[in-house]
């Protein structure tokens, strides 16, 4: 993926800032907000897959809505091919749009369960005007096929469906309107393993046919480092750490990002004792995060300047594209023990 | 040793406009005392109706046709509904994935947590709030007074988790069913809570039964485990034995498929193909029949359970007879 760095990204997200008002609090003259995302930037190349990772309220499925644009963020903005997505008028954004697809977790609620898959499937593709009437038949056909359905399935409703064969509904459904990136939000968390593995072998092989470039936010890391190209780990509305995902997984640098392969459980009973950060306390909450740098508060390797200075994004090396926001340990030098 | 719990030939069925659908078929397993049993499959193969059924808490339309779990002796599936209220709490307690719905959203924690303690231990009040207490401080409350005067919606996932915990342990019962107790929790609290049970289950000496669906918190905690599909018991061995040697092509299958952050860069996961029968009830052979890519015609029949050695079981007849070698 070396290639990446001389060409020009496909999306630039530019100092996103997402912040949601917290329920309640009408009265109030300073109401709380949820700081979902709050300062990241992002490029993201033709071709390839980049991995968002983080826990829950981490923000990662908040980027993957502004992408596609979904929602306006409230600060900052996202550029498809160099053009504003996040202040676009409607006309021109519902044309940019067909480019940009999604793919859900929840294929249950993504699904209108009172319309037959060829509904599903022909309703963007009308909307858009991507095929004429007369093709219709045959396109969705040729989607079902794509994803690995039959195409006698086209008159079946959702429900008659199982969890993975939905999540291929999902994804034929976002192939539809012959889009460039899919954000794949959690695609397989609600599949079981078996399924999961059909799934991310099905999103692979689309990628190669079509020349897809996707986002495929998850908490897994099994998955995503399956999957990605690069890596971007995320805690409470920031990116800790960036880099190739090869890179990330055999040199990480940031004590997040340590402790999260840490914590990820292996298929492998005799390392169960192996040595490994066990994180103290829960995430704190983003309504009012911590000054400083937010990790500081279960950081093993916190001093006291963490509870004071912002940290930024750096290279680990001199013109390296691994960057990580932790100074302490980059100052250190600790990124190859 | 004589296994705290003894299951025989379990089998449960739903009920549905008066057919009934077998979702747990003949199931036999022991618990040893002091020992983590996991219990792993996909989603339906009936591995939480087993555990379930043992503790009385299917729901109304479940019919358990026939066999046995003596506990300590006794048959726990002919106990009436009050003894079974002696032995729930007391002697065996749940931890449900499901914390939210779980714990009494309109009493606070040490409401709900010096009950079970009154009326299982018979304390008096005071003394209750202050075993209460001290058990919240075993499972990683410190601030247990604070924690005691909450409601359950005032903590996170992770805390609502360990107040589960906490309850669970609170009668000291000699077997705690877990079903997926982790599942729904973030990796770095799912770390804490797994290093949890371990470290309490040492220290008390309980027998676990752990349901989940996730290969690596198998590999983290368990003693012996058993593989479920479709309703039968694939395969039952040692932790270590299992994952060196799986000999079931489900567990094998199951193995590689589940993408590691170690694998090589390059390795393509090897997927199931199809999905999960339904209505498997009506199967005579092998479930695992349509999805096996080493079937031969012999696996249409009936498959036995072989024994490869003492505490290594394995339901399919290529496989038992040392047939078949990977790779």
């Amino acid at each position: 993926m070396n290639d990446i760095i001389n060409r020009e990204p496909l999306i630039v997200v530019e100092g996103l800032k997402k912040y949601y008002p917290v329920k309640g609090h009408v009265l109030k003259k300073n109401k709380p907000v949820i700081h979902a995302v709050d300062g990241v930037d992002l490029e993201v190349f033709e071709g390839e897959t980049l991995g968002i990772v983080g826990e829950s309220g981490c923000g990662k499925s908040t980027i993957g809505r502004q992408i596609v644009a979904l929602e306006r963020p409230t600060s900052g903005r996202v550029l498809y091919r160099g053009e504003d997505i996040s202040h676009m008028d409607p006309n021109r954004l519902r044309k940019v749009r067909t480019a940009l697809q999604m793919v859900f977790q929840d294929s249950t609620s993504s699904l209108n369960p009172r319309k037959q898959i060829y509904d599903i499937l022909a309703a963007p593709m009308l909307y858009h005007g991507i095929v004429k009437k007369e093709n219709l038949d045959e396109e969705i056909d040729r989607l079902l096929n794509l994803v690995g359905l039959s195409k006698n399935m086209k008159y079946r409703y959702p429900h008659e469906f199982s969890g993975g064969q939905r999540q291929r509904i999902g994804i034929a459904k976002a192939l539809s309107v012959k889009p460039k990136v899919i954000v794949c939000d959690e695609p397989v968390s609600a599949l079981d393993v078996s399924v999961q593995a059909q799934i991310l072998n099905l999103l692979k092989e689309l990628q190669e046919e079509l020349k897809l470039t996707y986002i495929f936010i998850a908490h897994g890391l099994g998955a995503v480092r399956y999957i990605s190209d690069r890596i971007a780990i995320m805690y409470l509305g920031r990116i800790v750490e960036i880099a190739d995902t090869e890179e990330l997984f055999d040199n990480p640098v940031h004590p997040y990002t340590k402790a999260l392969f840490d914590a990820s459980p292996l298929p492998e009973p005799k390392l169960r004792d192996r040595q490994r950060i066990v994180l103290k306390g829960e995430i704190p909450s983003a309504v009012s995060p911590p000054k400083g740098c937010r990790f500081h508060t279960r950081c093993p390797y916190a001093i006291e300047s963490c509870t004071l200075d912002d940290p930024v994004l750096l290279s680990v090396k001199p013109g390296s594209s691994h960057k990580a926001a932790c100074p302490v340990l980059l100052a250190k030098g600790e990124s190859h023990d | 040793m004589e296994p705290l719990l003894r299951v025989e030939d379990l089998t449960v069925a739903f009920m549905e406009d008066k057919k009934q659908t077998v979702v747990v078929d003949g199931a036999s397993f022991t618990v040893n005392p002091g020992e983590i049993l996991c219990i792993v499959g996909e989603s339906g193969c009936g591995k939480s109706v087993t555990a379930l059924s043992i503790l009385g808490l299917l729901s109304p339309n479940a019919r358990i046709l026939k066999g046995k779990a003596l506990f300590e002796g006794q048959d726990l599936l002919k106990m009436s509904e009050k003894e079974l209220d002696y032995i729930r709490g007391k002697e065996i307690a749940m931890i449900f994935q499901d914390v939210m719905n779980s714990l009494n959203p309109v009493f606070t924690v040490g409401n709900q947590l010096t009950e079970a303690i009154r009326i299982h231990l018979g304390y008096d009040k005071k003394r209750s709030e202050e075993y209460a207490a001290e058990i919240l401080e075993k499972v990683g409350l410190p601030d247990a007074q604070a924690v005691m005067r909450k409601y359950p919606h005032m903590l996170s996932g992770g805390m609502q988790q360990r107040v589960m915990i906490a309850m669970a342990l609170a009668c000291q019962p000699k077997l705690i069913i877990a079903d997926e107790p982790t599942t729904a929790l973030d990796v770095t609290i799912q770390l804490q809570i797994m290093k949890l049970l371990a470290k309490l289950q040492k220290e008390f000496q309980m027998s676990i039964i752990l349901i989940t669906h996730d290969l690596g918190v198998v590999a983290e905690l368990a003693d012996r485990v058993i593989v479920m599909y479709a309703g039968h018991f694939m395969e039952e061995a040692p932790v270590y034995g299992l994952f060196d040697k799986p000999l079931h092509p489900y567990t094998r299958a199951l193995l590689k498929s589940v993408p590691s952050i170690y694998d090589d860069a390059d390795k393509k996961l090897e997927s199931i193909p199809g999905t999960v029968p339904e209505r498997y009830q009506d199967i005579k052979g092998c479930r695992f029949y349509d999805r096996c890519p080493y079937h031969v015609p012999l696996c249409k029949e009936p498959q036995p359970y072989f024994t490869i050695e003492p505490g290594h079981y394995v339901r399919c007849h290529r496989a038992g007879k040392g047939e078949l070698t990977y790779e």
